[in-house]
Parts: C-alpha cells; sequence; structure tokens
C-alpha cells in the first residue's frame, strides 16, 4: 500500500466525490452478466470486474477500483464475502467514515 | 318492683369500683334493649353478640354480653323490660365511653318484663353506639392479641394517643413514635416490644461493653431502642418482646444508625440511667406487629439492597440445603420458596435459619414477610434478614384477600418473573458490564468485599509458558491436584485413589491488550481450551517430546481477540492484598453485533457533541 493515498470505503451517494479515485465498495451483487456486475450499496453500481473476480450473484463482495467519469467502478480486486453480510453495518461505516474524514482518510 | 334495682349501682360501678364492690355486690338492673351484633370482620367467624342497655333507673349504659351468656337471648329468657341480676361483670372505658361487659348475668324471671322504669340518664359521655367489632382499616393494626380473659373483648378501634384512665402513666400524654425527634423533651410513647436482639458484647483497644436493642411499634410507626452497659442490667430482663411498655423521658433520641436497623425510622433511642419503663396493664390497644407490603409487580422498581415487606401465596418450597460461607466456614441453612401474588408476578425468597428448618407452611398458603432484602439477583430475588419475621397465614385484610384471589383465579395462573428484567448491561444477569481495560483499573473492581464481575474485549499478546497446566484427578467431578508418588502412580487425597497418569488441566496466566491498556488474567481449563485449541494433556505431551512444536502451538495461540467474562476479586498473599482477574468464560468475537455496538457508541458519541 501507499504511504500518501488512501482508498476510502463509500457507497453510491459518495462515487461524484471520488472521480478518477480509488475507493473501496462493499455491496450485494444483483446481476452477473460476464466481465460486467451490478452492484447494491445503499444505490445501484455498475461494475467492471477484471479477471480474477470469480463473484456468485446474492452474495455480499468488497470491491476496491477505481472511478469512472460516469459513475462506474473499474474493479482492481474484489473478494467474495458470502451470504451473512451486515449491509447496514456496512453502510454505517461509511457514514462514520465521512463523519470523521481526518480519522480515516489522508488528505493529500 | 323499683325498689329492687339497685339505684346508683352503674354509677358505682364505674367510677367508684369499691365502693360498687362492699355496696352493690350484685347488681340488679332493667335491661332496655337488647340487639344482635352481625359480626363484620371481628376474627371468630361467625359469632352472634349480644348488646343490651342495662338501667338502675338513675342512668343507663350500654353492654356487651359474653357468649356465655347468648342463651339467655336464645332461650328467650332475656327480653326487654325484664330485670335481671348482675353477678359477673367488667367496667370498661372506652374512648370516653362506659361500656359493661357481661359476664355472668340471672333474669329474675318472677319479675316479668315491665316498661322502662325511671328515666335513666345516659352513664358518662353521651354513647350513642357501643363499640361493635370495628372495621379494621386498611392502614389500622393487624393481628391485635386478645387478652386471655373468659371472653372476647370488643376490638379496640383505631386509638389516636388519648389519655388513658387504666394504671399506670398518670398524667402524661402518649406520644405517637413517629412524633419522636431530638427535640421533643419530654415524652411518653406506649408500645410494644416487637423484637429484642442478644446481649452483645465488644473488646476493643478502646473499652468493652455490651449493649442490646429492642423495636417498639406503636400505630404510628417503629423505632429502634438501645440499651448499653449499666442499662442492659436494668432492663434487659424487663423488656420481653410481645409486651407492651410505657417508655418515658429521659431517654436519648437521635438520628438513626441506618446500617444497624431494618426500620424506616430517622431516628433511634438510646437508653438512659434514668429512663422508665413500665409494663403496661393494657396489652391490647397496642399493634403487633405492622406491615408495608410491596406487591411483587412493583419490586421491580424497588432498588437493589432495600429493606421491603412482602405478602404472597406459597407456590412452591424447597428442601432445606447447607452452605457454608467461604470467609467464615460456617454453615447455614437455607429455604428457598417461590412467591406469587396478585400482580400476576412470582419472585424467589430464601429464608435462613431456625426459620428454614422449622418451616412447614404448605404451598396455597400465606405467607407475609417482614424485612426481606432486595436483591437483583435473576433479575429481582428476596432474602430474609435475620432481623426480620414470617408469617404463615395471618389474619389481616391482605392475607384474606390473596386467599380470595387465588381461589378464584390465581391458582391456575402462570406468573412472570422479574428474570428477564434487564439489569445494568444486558440479560446474562450480573455478569455483563463491559469495560475496558483502563476502567476496569481506575474503577478499583475487585478491591471491594463482594468480587467484581465484567466483559472485556481484547486481545491475547502473551502466555506465560511455564507452569500453564497442573496434574489434576482422572476422578469425574474432582479437580484436585494429584501428587507424584515417583512410582508410576498419581495419588487424589480428596478421592483416595491413585491414577497411573494424571489429566492435566489448565491454570494458565495470559496477558491481554486493548486500546487503553494491558492486563493479566488468568484461565481456568475451559477457558484455556479455547484460547490453545488444544487440551492441556496435549500440550504436556508436547512438551515431553517436541519442544519446538510447542512453542509453536503457544504462538498461534497469541494475538486472538476475544470476549472474556471475567471475575475480580482481592486475595491476600501472605501480607500483601492484590487484585486478581479470572476468566469465567471466553468467547469469539460476533463481528456483526460488536460493529453494530460500536456503531452504537460512536452515534451516542456525535449526539454528545463530540
Amino acid at each position: 500500500m501507499d504511504g500518501n493515498s488512501s482508498t476510502p470505503r463509500i457507497t453510491c451517494a459518495y462515487l461524484n466525490q471520488y472521480v478518477g479515485k480509488l475507493v473501496t465498495v462493499v455491496g450485494k451483487v444483483v446481476q452477473l452478466r460476464g466481465e460486467e456486475a451490478t452492484i447494491d450499496a445503499d444505490g445501484t453500481i455498475h461494475a467492471f470486474l477484471n479477471r480474477e473476480a470469480h463473484l456468485s450473484a446474492n452474495n455480499g463482495v468488497q470491491l476496491i477500483g477505481k472511478v469512472n467519469p460516469d459513475l462506474s467502478i473499474k474493479v482492481l480486486s474484489s473478494i467474495d464475502l458470502g451470504q451473512g453480510v451486515d449491509y447496514n453495518l456496512a453502510n454505517a461505516v461509511v457514514e462514520v467514515t465521512h463523519r470523521y474524514k481526518p480519522l480515516f482518510l489522508y488528505e493529500n | 318492683m323499683a325498689g329492687q334495682i339497685t339505684q346508683g349501682a352503674l354509677d358505682a360501678m364505674f367510677n367508684d369500683p369499691d365502693r360498687a364492690q362492699q355496696q352493690f355486690p350484685v347488681p340488679i338492673l332493667q335491661c332496655l334493649q337488647i340487639k344482635t351484633l352481625d359480626s363484620k370482620n371481628g376474627g371468630a367467624g361467625a359469632t352472634e353478640r349480644f348488646r343490651i342497655v342495662l338501667s338502675d333507673l338513675k342512668n343507663y349504659v350500654q353492654c356487651m354480653m359474653a357468649t356465655q351468656t347468648n342463651h339467655l337471648v336464645h332461650d328467650g329468657l332475656l327480653q326487654r323490660g325484664c330485670i335481671v341480676r348482675l353477678k359477673q361483670y367488667q367496667a370498661q372505658c372506652l374512648k370516653g365511653k362506659n361500656i359493661l361487659i357481661v359476664l355472668d348475668l340471672e333474669v329474675i324471671q318472677s319479675l316479668g318484663c315491665p316498661e322502662k322504669m325511671g328515666d335513666p340518664q345516659p352513664l358518662g359521655s353521651r354513647s350513642a353506639e357501643p363499640a361493635q367489632n370495628p372495621n379494621l382499616g386498611s392502614t389500622g393494626f393487624y393481628g391485635v392479641k386478645n387478652e386471655p380473659t373468659q371472653d372476647t373483648k370488643p376490638q379496640f378501634p383505631r386509638q389516636a394517643p388519648s389519655r388513658n384512665t387504666s394504671a399506670g402513666q398518670g398524667s402524661s400524654t402518649i406520644y405517637p413514635i413517629e412524633g419522636l425527634s431530638p427535640f421533643s423533651h419530654k415524652w411518653t410513647i406506649k408500645a410494644r416490644v416487637t423484637s429484642k436482639s442478644d446481649i452483645k458484647t465488644w473488646h476493643k483497644p478502646s473499652g468493652e461493653g455490651k449493649l442490646f436493642s429492642v423495636n417498639f411499634l406503636d400505630e404510628s410507626g417503629e423505632i429502634r431502642a438501645t440499651g448499653f452497659n449499666d442499662q442492659v442490667d436494668q432492663f434487659y430482663d424487663l423488656l420481653q418482646e410481645g409486651q407492651v411498655y410505657y417508655i418515658s423521658t429521659p431517654c436519648r433520641v437521635q438520628l438513626a444508625k441506618k446500617q444497624y436497623s431494618n426500620l424506616p425510622n430517622d431516628y433511634e433511642l438510646t437508653f438512659e440511667r434514668d429512663t422508665q419503663i413500665e409494663k403496661a396493664e393494657d396489652q391490647t390497644s397496642v399493634p403487633q406487629v405492622r406491615f408495608n407490603f410491596v406487591n411483587i409487580q412493583e419490586l421491580q422498581d424497588v432498588e437493589k439492597d432495600a429493606t421491603v415487606d412482602v405478602i404472597g401465596v406459597l407456590k412452591e418450597v424447597q428442601e432445606v440445603t447447607q452452605i457454608v460461607a467461604k470467609n467464615t466456614q460456617k454453615p447455614y441453612d437455607k429455604r428457598e420458596l417461590t412467591l406469587v401474588d396478585n400482580t400476576g408476578y412470582s419472585v424467589r425468597c430464601t429464608i435462613w435459619g431456625k426459620t428454614a428448618t422449622n418451616f412447614d407452611a404448605q404451598p396455597e398458603s400465606i405467607v407475609a414477610l417482614k424485612g426481606t432484602k432486595v436483591s437483583d439477583f435473576g433479575g429481582r430475588s428476596l432474602s430474609l434478614l435475620s432481623s426480620g419475621t414470617m408469617a404463615i397465614d395471618p389474619d389481616i385484610p391482605e392475607a384474606h384477600h390473596l386467599k380470595g384471589w387465588y381461589d378464584s383465579s390465581g391458582r391456575n395462573n402462570t406468573f412472570a418473573t422479574h428474570n428477564n428484567m434487564q439489569t445494568l448491561g444486558g440479560a446474562t444477569g450480573r455478569k455483563d458490564d463491559t469495560k475496558t481495560i483502563s476502567q476496569v483499573k481506575e474503577e478499583n473492581l475487585g478491591t471491594s468485599e463482594m468480587p467484581d464481575y465484567f466483559s472485556l474485549k481484547a486481545t491475547v499478546v502473551f502466555i506465560k509458558q511455564d507452569n500453564f497446566a497442573y496434574p489434576g484427578c482422572r476422578s469425574e467431578g474432582c479437580n484436585k491436584k494429584v501428587t507424584d508418588m515417583l512410582d508410576g502412580t498419581w495419588r487424589c487425597e480428596k478421592c483416595q485413589v491413585s491414577h497411573d497418569r494424571p489429566q492435566y488441566r489448565y491454570i494458565m496466566s495470559i496477558n491481554v491488550n486493548d486500546h487503553t491498556g494491558q492486563l493479566w488474567l488468568s484461565c481456568f481449563d475451559d477457558t484455556a481450551r479455547i484460547i490453545m485449541g488444544k487440551s492441556a494433556d496435549e500440550l504436556m505431551e508436547m512438551r515431553e517430546n517436541d519442544e519446538t512444536r510447542l512453542a509453536a502451538e503457544f504462538v498461534q495461540a497469541n494475538c486472538r481477540k476475544l470476549n472474556f467474562s471475567c471475575r475480580a476479586k482481592t486475595d491476600t498473599f501472605g501480607e500483601q492484598q492484590r487484585v486478581r482477574y479470572q476468566v469465567m468464560s471466553a468467547a469469539p468475537l460476533d463481528y456483526k453485533m460488536e460493529g453494530n455496538k460500536l456503531n452504537e457508541l460512536i452515534n451516542a458519541y456525535s449526539q454528545m457533541g463530540m
């Protein structure tokens, strides 16, 4: 990991704040179509997957990727989280991250 | 015929008993009226009582017939107007009214039943009604003991402190106990001794002495009184439990030392050398016990360690068990009861000592307890104090009320308990206060007499590797350390058995950290097994055979974050006292729950404006 950048956790609402930046998203796989996936993270996000991604529909997933200008995500790494994901908790973490930005994010 | 009547007898009987004895040994009176009294709740069920008016031509007076004279009315011998010979009687003055108790009466049949003779005036104060069996109000007193005379005296209505014409204290006014304060200089109380303690002695460098204490009760309230040294000799034998006394100044009234008493009075009395204590002639006008009941549902609002009185239907009785107090090694007898009442709640109550061993009430009887301590064990539970008392099927309105309720609907009810009441921190009762390590140290948990229980979320950072287990007995239920007899056997002294190998049990010291500090905890077999993932026997074997593997096991067990349920208490090591923290149980974290807890915590902080 770089020493001078961070990958903040976000949900759908924060996409436009981080265009062109690296972000982390936790959400549920709604639809899978080849190399594209639709993710629900407090809103719908389009994700363009890479070779290593092995996702299953209805499972939770944590994606790390770059936000495209059209607010879709180019996925660099993905982790399948299985079934028992508490999405409310995950979203709460995102809220807290943004409320207390200095604790969680590097300001360049 | 008028000449037959002993005129003036009534006046003498009430105001000059000696003259009455001389002049009118057997008064002859006319019966002006007979009335039947339907007994309300005057104790003995459906006793028929008659009240009559007797006149001596000069005066008339209300009279109560003793039940042994009832036959005269039943047989029709005693009728309005007839002349009677009063063979045995008692003259009473009740609240300023004169009442005659007729113990033995003979009707002079030959004189028939003439019309009312003369123009008799009421004797003494105008009394419209005789003393009937009054309704005992719910705030009245309970269990007035009838004096062991030949008849049952009428129940006295609740007396305000009034002048008593009975012998004893002549002129001073009787104070109510509630009225006592350090500001009252001269007073007399008339009260019953509800309990008397044994003589206690103390020996301290500052001096020695002896004391005893009693609890006094009257209609207004209760107060504790103590006598020291000389007063013990003066008064200990005089004051008997259950008897009524007049106590007068000089006698000190001081602020009560609440830790020695379960009474609600702010003040308490201390006997002095000149304190007057006299046994009262009239033992009945003072109540016997005073209850202040809390119903079982209300118990949940009562604070822990408070003292209350309760009454309930006995639902369950356990056997007497004996437990040995850890600190004093004394055995105590105890018995657990379950009480229910018409609020639909049930509560467990523990009774001790003789009360427990001699307890013989049947389920479904009414039990009233005075002086129980409320604890939050299992939600709410009660323990009868040594100074408290228990009454079975007492003759008081609440008991009758409960009996009625139980017979009609209560028997088949299911009862709620306070077990699901959340005590501080969660549903598992006392063990669930989550603390950080710094809180544990700051709050000095474990330094008081009682052990403290708390929960800790922390990471294992170091496990002590020497002496992590001891050889234990293999017998079922016995974990005592066995001695190596050096001949291949291991002997357990408690079971008197030898084993060929011991069952090693963990006794492990671990150091845990959280974001606030570090703490040494000691774990027993079951917890350590969770941490290590292996049994102590396996590890001991590894120690014998493969030391490197052993080291690896410890490394692997390290750095795990767990939820520890701990107990803190102070142990004495020779001269030093140290707080030791023992793990009762350990569990891996439920991340979701923990995450949500943290979220709530954060929200709480931000609401507070941090």
